[in-house]
């Protein structure tokens, strides 16, 4: 078929269906330890997505059914929103800074933390010179600053080490 | 009729010089739409402490002139960087950002600004001609109305997933899962919580939105380097095209006029809110186009159809307001605590007793809209050097941002994670190509149609559809719900002939 | 407006030269923090946020409002039960919304047993209302239709859920509990669009859909007539209804010092006596029912074994 060879083998794997059928399917199977009104809902919700999870992973075979279901339930890759295809190393680079960034805003609090992501995000995942980092994480920080702690008076998050209520405060 | 009051409280607003509140409230709200992870709801929440020691009604322009802004400010992050600034805006992402890519970030913004102004016009003067008949209209939608809207919502996910109709249905499915998680609102017994009081009350929405389009979305680009609008047009171009866009807003009036009626009606249902009214006018948009193919590619009417409803939605989120002192939405839900706290009680005569301070609104929020686009359109040949700016720059500014945005808005740190959680899956979405915003709304929906569902289970007797068959307002729901899922279906068989 | 990060520092600075012992002659000598269990814009909030500026005067230091929302109040009030019993940290509590999960087991993080109560701030009754146009006309009548009537409501956790529920087995009334309404407001909504027969909401909130001419009040939930022309529950014939009531009670963490919990108190009572407090809850029709310390730690004692001996009909 020619129809699917045009997609990227990783995004037309079959591990994407195969996951959230089970997902779907755990959800369905953890609903039925709750009583009769808060189980129905999401017992309907988790069997119809576990169905389409299963059709979504039919669709994805090179067989007579793949391409009957694909046109059918418009499951094709045509219109793809994300056309570039990064490694992936650099995917999980890219996540692992944003991580990073959250990871530092619970620690050390969100003031501190914003001019540190900003710099070395720049600096050392966007390979941008040292003062336009610097510039840029600190025009950041002013504003957040200016807003939150002088005009509205509210208090950002000191993080764990800082703050006196500790993890309390989660 | 309050039109003599409107205009009363018009000129009292330039008069007594409280139009500095408005603009000020204007300039915020459209600095916290632009920015992802703050929206209208935050600047209020914020706000409301600030206003104590303001007068009741100077406090009701600057909130006025908050909400009636953020909806604008957030189409120009949807548009510039495909991140909508605001949820509601979600839907200005499909063909604002193609444009923006095709260097037409001008012509885009220009038909934003255009659509939300009127847009807003109009759901405001609708309400002034509902406001006689508001109570009878608040009365007429039971939870049995409620249930039937929801389910057209998610009707409507599935006819305008642009050719992703399986993995937007999976993605809607996921959505729904987890509105379901926390305390189930109808038994109160707690569900998926994992064992955290964190979950209790659900996924919050805002940490969720934030993740899903702003952090995923700001991945998706610090994996892609280079600028937005990348090597399209030279930097000379970018300026033009603000007034096409303005032009093409009243070119295409049918759809502006089908926008904000949209708005207004869902912006009246508590609980659904203006991401489903967006979502829903584009989708009505997208389905009733003579070339429905050429929506998601840069098509001008699938920027105004969603603005449009997203400023309408705040007249028509005041009906249950001005009707009996109750929400529409979370921004009138703030506005009502802000009345409280100036000693003002809100009740069925908010009307007669608060005529005041409701008009105050609606005079801020008139001026708002008009005002927030044409500041946004003496600003928008600078706002479009964003999508020049190199997306290492962006990337780190913007979540550094919308995560403290997240935090803001309840302190809860909790709230970070799950933003970010959010991004990482959302990201997953755009890699694997299963749309985000379906996940979205069935996950604002969800909540709404469980509720409600089960709620007509209980007042019917357990006999809903006999309930339903004896209500015409329902039978017409069932009849349009009906027709969105025949509509796309006949029009596939009429062209394969 | 100064910087709150310069004052936390010192916060903490402070914090470890006192953490020898509680130098409470000099108390206070920092900002006092009050909690909203709640977002902000809600009545719990409203009420703070009243009284807040009157005790600062009254204290002499800064009453900072932290709005701590979630998990239906509970947050909050772990929250504050789990901060030292410094007198820096108190909260506003919602009974019986609080003492319920409490007495299912379903609370986390505090136990209302031990709370330092400073007073009490407000106290709202209960009223029974039908539609105005509603065939019944006294509670018998809703009760003896030959079917459970239904009653709107938010959740089955709710204050006026619990009310309506143990209420009505007291006096062997059969009921059907329409929950899952958006907020009060809404519950009284529903009755009007005729989806449920009946509604138990605080008075003061009825008595406004009253005025508009939406509602017909049947009676009220207490013992002498707070609003003349309806008569109260203990005239009809069913004296413990005058038990339910919705209290907005200020305390603090177990273990605060008496000294402190008095001078607390006493700001507290005089804050709510201000001119500015009188006025705003006369304007926005939010009563206050100031008590002190003393005579909330026991309201809060009988309503605890009030609640308690009706565990088996809240756990329904």
């Amino acid at each position: 078929m020619s129809d699917i060879d045009l997609v990227p083998e990783k995004i037309r794997s079959l591990w994407p269906p195969v996951i959230l059928m089970l997902l779907s399917a755990a959800f369905t199977a953890w609903a039925q330890r709750y009583g009769d009104t808060p189980r129905l809902m999401p017992t309907l919700a988790g069997v119809a997505t576990t169905v389409l999870a299963l059709l979504d992973l039919l669709s994805r075979f090179d067989n007579r059914l793949g391409a009957g279901l694909r046109l059918a339930l418009g499951a094709d890759f045509r219109n793809r929103e994300m056309t570039h295809d990064p490694a992936v190393a650099r995917e999980a680079g890219q996540i692992g800074w944003m991580v990073a960034c959250v990871v530092a805003m619970l620690v050390i609090g969100i003031l501190p933390a914003i001019p540190l992501f900003i710099t070395l995000y720049m600096r050392f995942w966007g390979r941008q010179p040292w003062i336009p980092s610097l510039i840029a994480a600190f025009v950041v920080l002013g504003f957040v600053s200016v807003v939150f702690e002088v005009l509205l008076d509210y208090t950002l998050y000191r993080g764990v080490l800082f703050d006196p209520k500790g993890f309390h405060a989660w | 009729m309050g039109f003599d009051v409107l205009i009363d409280s018009m000129v009292s607003v330039f008069s007594s010089g409280s139009a500095i509140y408005v603009l000020l409230g204007v300039l915020l709200g459209l600095c916290f739409g632009v920015i992802p992870g703050l929206g209208g709801t935050t600047a209020l929440a914020l706000l409301i402490p600030v206003t104590f020691s303001m007068e009741a009604l100077d406090a009701m322009y600057l909130a006025g002139g908050v909400m009636g802004a953020t909806s604008f400010g957030g189409s120009i992050t949807a548009i510039l960087l495909n991140t909508p600034g605001t949820a509601p805006n979600a839907a200005t992402t499909f063909d604002g950002y193609p444009l923006a890519r095709q260097g037409k970030a001008g012509l885009a913004i220009g038909a934003s600004a255009t659509a939300s102004a009127l847009g807003g016009l109009i759901g405001l003067v609708t309400l002034l001609f509902v406001i006689p008949v508001a109570r009878s209209v608040v009365l007429a939608f039971g939870p049995a109305e409620f249930f039937l809207l929801t389910m057209l919502g998610l009707v409507a996910i599935a006819v305008s997933s642009r050719g992703k109709l399986l993995r937007g249905l999976i993605a809607g499915g996921f959505g729904l899962m987890l509105a379901f998680v926390g305390t189930d609102t109808v038994s109160g017994e707690l569900r998926f919580t994992l064992d955290t009081d964190y979950l209790w009350d659900g996924i919050p929405l805002v940490p969720t939105l934030t993740g899903m389009f702003a952090i995923s979305q700001m991945i998706e680009l610090g994996l892609k380097g280079g600028s937005v609008a990348g090597a399209v047009g030279d930097a000379r171009q970018k300026i033009s095209g603000v007034w096409d866009g303005v032009k093409a807003v009243f070119v295409h009036w049918p759809v502006l006029l089908r926008g904000s009626a949209i708005g207004t009606i869902i912006g009246a249902v508590p609980g659904l809110g203006g991401t489903v009214a967006a979502f829903m006018a584009y989708s009505s948009t997208v389905q009733s186009s003579r070339d429905p193919e050429s929506f998601g590619k840069g098509n001008i009417v699938g920027v105004i159809a969603p603005e449009s409803a997203n400023n309408a939605k705040d007249g028509g989120s005041l009906v249950p307001t001005v009707a009996f002192g109750i929400p529409g939405s979370a921004e009138t839900a703030l506005f009502l605590g802000i009345l409280v706290l100036h000693g003002i009680d809100p009740g069925p005569s908010i009307l007669l007793d608060n005529q005041q301070e409701v008009y105050g609104l609606i005079v801020a929020l008139t001026l708002s809209a008009v005002g927030a686009s044409i500041i946004g359109l003496m600003f928008s040949r600078w706002l479009v050097l964003i999508t020049y700016v190199n997306v290492h720059v962006l990337v780190p500014v913007v979540v550094t941002v919308s995560l403290t945005g997240v935090y803001v808005l309840d302190g809860k740190p909790g709230d970070v994670i799950l933003a970010m959680i959010m991004g990482i899956v959302g990201y997953m979405m755009l890699r694997f190509d299963y749309p985000r915003l379906t996940l979205v709304i069935a996950l604002v929906l969800g909540e709404t149609a469980e509720r409600s569902f089960h709620q007509t289970q209980m007042i019917s007797d357990n006999d809903m559809l006999g309930f339903m068959a004896g209500r015409p307002q329902s039978l017409i729901l069932i009849a349009l719900t009906v027709l969105t899922l025949l509509l796309p279906a006949l029009r596939r068989i009429r062209i394969a002939r | 407006m100064r910087n709150r990060f310069i004052r936390s520092l010192t916060v903490a600075a402070a914090a470890l030269v006192a953490c020898t012992g509680i130098a409470s002659a000099e108390w206070p000598e920092k900002p006092i923090t009050f909690v909203v269990p709640y977002s902000p814009g809600g009545g719990f909030d409203a009420y703070v946020r009243a009284v807040a500026p009157e005790m600062e005067k009254i204290l002499g230091t800064e009453v900072v409002v932290e709005n701590i929302p979630g998990a239906g109040g509970q947050k909050g009030a772990s929250t504050v039960y789990r901060s030292d019993p410094d007198g820096y940290t108190i909260g506003i509590w919602n009974v019986p919304g609080l003492t319920v999960p409490q007495l299912l087991g379903k609370s986390t993080g505090y136990d209302l047993t031990d709370v330092t109560w400073i007073g009490n701030l407000a106290t709202s009754n209960y009223a029974l209302a039908v539609k105005a146009d509603s065939p019944f006309n006294s509670l018998k009548e809703l009760c003896s239709q030959g079917k459970p009537f239904k009653h709107s409501d938010t959740g089955p956790a709710s204050t006026s859920s619990v009310t309506a529920r143990v209420a009505m087995t007291l006096i062997d009334c059969p009921i059907q509990n329409v929950t899952g309404y958006k907020g009060s407001t809404d519950t009284i909504i529903g009755l009007m669009r005729g989806e449920v027969d009946a509604t138990i909401k605080p008075l003061a909130q009825l008595l406004k859909y009253r005025k508009s001419g939406d509602v017909k009040i049947l009676m009220t939930f207490e013992e002498t007539r707070s609003a003349e022309d309806i008569p109260t529950s203990t005239e009809l014939g069913y004296p413990d209804f005058a038990n339910f009531d919705l209290r907005r009670i200020v305390g603090g963490p177990p273990g605060i010092p008496a000294d402190i919990q008095e001078k607390l108190s006493a700001a507290l009572l005089q804050a709510a006596d201000a001119p500015s407090v009188q006025e705003w809850a006369a304007s926005s029709n939010n009563a206050l029912d100031p008590v002190g310390a003393e005579e909330a730690s026991a309201i809060m004692q009988r309503l605890m074994d009030f609640y308690g001996s009706y565990k088996d009909v809240l756990a329904q």
